[in-house]
């Protein structure tokens, strides 16, 4: 795979893999972007990326959004590697935080999408197991469900309530004040 | 798997993606989740999940904020929001907000005057509270999910006990009982006197932040101490081992004193105040799996009996050590164990200064710590009994990091919200406790004094 770096050193650093999506469109990225997804460490580690990595439950669409949320936060976690030697240097701090800001930005930016991309992104992120992205969007999705009532949840999700009349009485008695 | 593709509603998406959205959500809207379809209730009342969105709880600090027996207590929790969500920024802020009361400790009649009842908090753990019921004085303890509002009393210890002390409220890993710790004084002639006195002691050493003082009546002595375990969910109180008894007191009263234990490795710790600890230097450690009492030791620079005027300490776990915070004027020191299992060797971690409060409500200079508190990564808080004001500083980058206001004299406990059923809450409470009055969110007089 690390056919691109000359010396043995840069080969590590620079080396690809290549993801391909359901719709079969192919994409190159580095070891570090693909390793924020846990799914994809361990198949790094097993050794089974040799003539890429098939993600038959990933589109392109949704794929290519993935990566660019990878690749932000490679970056971020390399440079939180790079901070803890000199964590003193105040100077460091300071872009520190501001890479931090940067960083908040991009992923409030990252977050306008439909309704239906926000919930493949976190199937994505579920089945890819990306921590940060996964927790990124269902905690959008769950700040829209806070403080609603079941019968707004359901509205605003289309859910069906297939719980009998009786069911649900019972539910609301066990804790009552939870309705109010 | 459903395939991403073409996906749309929420439907669309798997168990385990949408039970990783409810376990973001408050403890409140869960329980209402349960009501929207059958697939979400099914999920919103899997033990596991419970469990789950138990350990995301942010941790919350309870402060006490009135302690006279004559007047009523608030217990109004503090959100320190100790870990943010997210984690990257962890020890940098500290905000805070309040909440609503967790518990009325004062419940009232129908008509909303009498005074019927009134309850202290001895312990929190796991989402749980230990609350006594003052009024009887002799033990009746009651174990209660102010999430859930269920409640449900442990053993009572009146039969055997005169006088009854709550030490340390832990989880009993092999049984998988919740257990409250307890020194019971025996025979002290019950029948005849009024019994023991509650004393509270919040303007003696330490302030309201050390515990009270159990005392019996003056001149009569204290025959036998036993220490007993009351289960939740058990019938009956178990003995387990006689207790030290009582130090003796200038003043000619027998007392029992502990202190808030910290719980470490499955031990709790009482640093300096048990009834050991005057005579012996060391620190007393209890083995929540074995049931076994032992002393450790304490900074040969900390072994004096308390109370130290000069220097006050408290306990706390700080980046997976057990510590001991101590405050002289400004100067804090981190004393960490190390080696915990061989027996321990203390070493002095941080000396820092800490900043002169600028805050005009903090009256002079700190001249003791009340309670230190880990705060996020790096960061404690200490409160101390003169100030309504809590530092927080960050040990790591050397720098204070503001003030909280605590709103009272601060007697700390750690809470966070759990959701996890337990089969004691099954049981019927006793008839003769009145109920503990949860927050309701439609008490005005309680949101005026929120």
């Amino acid at each position: 795979m690390a056919s691109a770096g000359s010396g043995d050193e840069k080969a590590a650093a620079a080396a690809m893999i290549t993801l391909i999506s359901s719709d079969n469109e192919k994409f190159e990225v580095t070891e570090a972007t693909a390793t924020l997804s846990q799914t994809i460490r361990h198949m790094i580690e097993d050794g089974c990326t040799d003539g890429g990595v098939p993600l038959p439950n990933v589109t392109s669409k949704i794929l290519a959004r993935v990566i660019e949320y990878c690749k932000k936060h490679a970056t971020a976690a390399a440079g939180e590697e790079g901070s803890s030697s000199s964590f003193s240097d105040a100077a460091f701090l300071e872009v520190d935080r501001a890479f931090l800001e940067e960083l908040e930005e991009f992923d409030d930016a990252f977050l306008e999408v439909d309704r239906a991309t926000l919930f493949d992104l976190i199937l994505a992120a579920n089945y890819l197991d990306i921590k940060g992205l996964l927790n990124l969007t269902c905690q959008k999705v769950a700040d829209s469900v806070k403080g609603k009532t079941p019968e707004q949840i359901r509205e605003m999700y289309n859910i069906v309530n297939d719980l009998t009349p009786e069911e649900e009485a019972e539910i609301r008695r066990e804790t009552q004040w939870a309705f109010e | 798997m459903a395939t991403v593709s073409g996906g749309g509603g929420i439907h669309a998406l798997c168990e385990d993606a949408l039970a990783e959205i409810l376990v973001r959500l408050p403890s409140l809207s869960v329980l209402r989740c349960r009501a929207v379809c059958k697939t979400w209730r099914r999920l919103a009342t899997d033990r596991s999940f419970l469990v789950a969105h138990a350990a995301r709880r942010p941790r919350e600090v309870i402060v006490l904020t009135e302690h006279c027996l004559k007047i009523s207590r608030g217990a109004t929790p503090l959100s320190l929001d100790l870990e943010p969500e997210g984690g990257d920024d962890g020890g940098r802020r500290c905000s805070r907000r309040r909440l609503p009361y967790l518990y009325d400790p004062c419940p009232r009649a129908e008509d909303g005057t009498t005074r019927t009842g009134a309850f202290d908090l001895r312990a929190s753990l796991d989402g749980l509270l230990v609350l006594e019921e003052l009024l009887r004085g002799r033990g009746t303890f009651i174990v209660c999910n102010p999430t859930t509002r269920q409640w449900t009393n442990l053993p009572a210890l009146t039969h055997q006990c005169s006088a009854a002390y709550a030490c340390g409220f832990y989880f009993h890993a092999s049984s998988g009982e919740y257990r409250l710790l307890c020194h019971g004084v025996e025979g002290a002639d019950g029948n005849s006197s009024p019994g023991p006195v509650l004393c509270w002691g919040p303007f003696k050493f330490g302030g309201p932040g050390r515990p009270h003082r159990l005392v019996t009546l003056q001149g009569r002595p204290c025959s036998s101490h036993y220490y007993y375990i009351l289960s939740a969910g058990s019938a009956r109180p178990r003995r387990l081992a006689r207790a030290p008894s009582c130090r003796p007191k200038p003043s000619n009263s027998n007392e029992v004193l502990y202190d808030i234990p910290v719980s470490y490795r499955g031990n709790l710790h009482w640093f300096s105040e048990h009834p050991l600890g005057g005579q012996t230097g060391k620190m007393l450690a209890f083995d929540t799996a074995s049931e076994a009492f032992r002393l450790m030791p304490r900074p040969p620079e900390l072994a004096a009996e308390w109370p130290d005027r000069e220097r006050m300490r408290d306990l706390l776990v700080l980046d997976g050590e057990l510590s001991v915070a101590t405050l002289k004027l400004l100067e804090l020191d981190i004393w960490v164990l190390q080696e915990y299992e061989a027996a321990g060797r203390w070493a002095l971690r941080h000396r820092v200064t800490l900043p002169r409060p600028r805050d005009v409500r903090v009256v002079g200079v700190p001249p003791a710590i009340c309670r230190a508190l880990p705060v996020g990564r790096s960061g404690i808080l200490i409160a101390c009994p003169t100030a309504t004001m809590g530092t927080v500083y960050d040990l790591k980058e050397k720098e204070g990091r503001g003030v909280v206001d605590i709103g009272g004299f601060p007697r700390f406990a750690v809470f966070s919200e759990s959701l996890v059923p337990h089969a004691f809450f099954d049981l019927p409470p006793s008839p003769d406790i009145v109920p503990p009055k949860f927050f309701d969110p439609s008490d005005e007089r309680i949101n005026a004094r929120n």
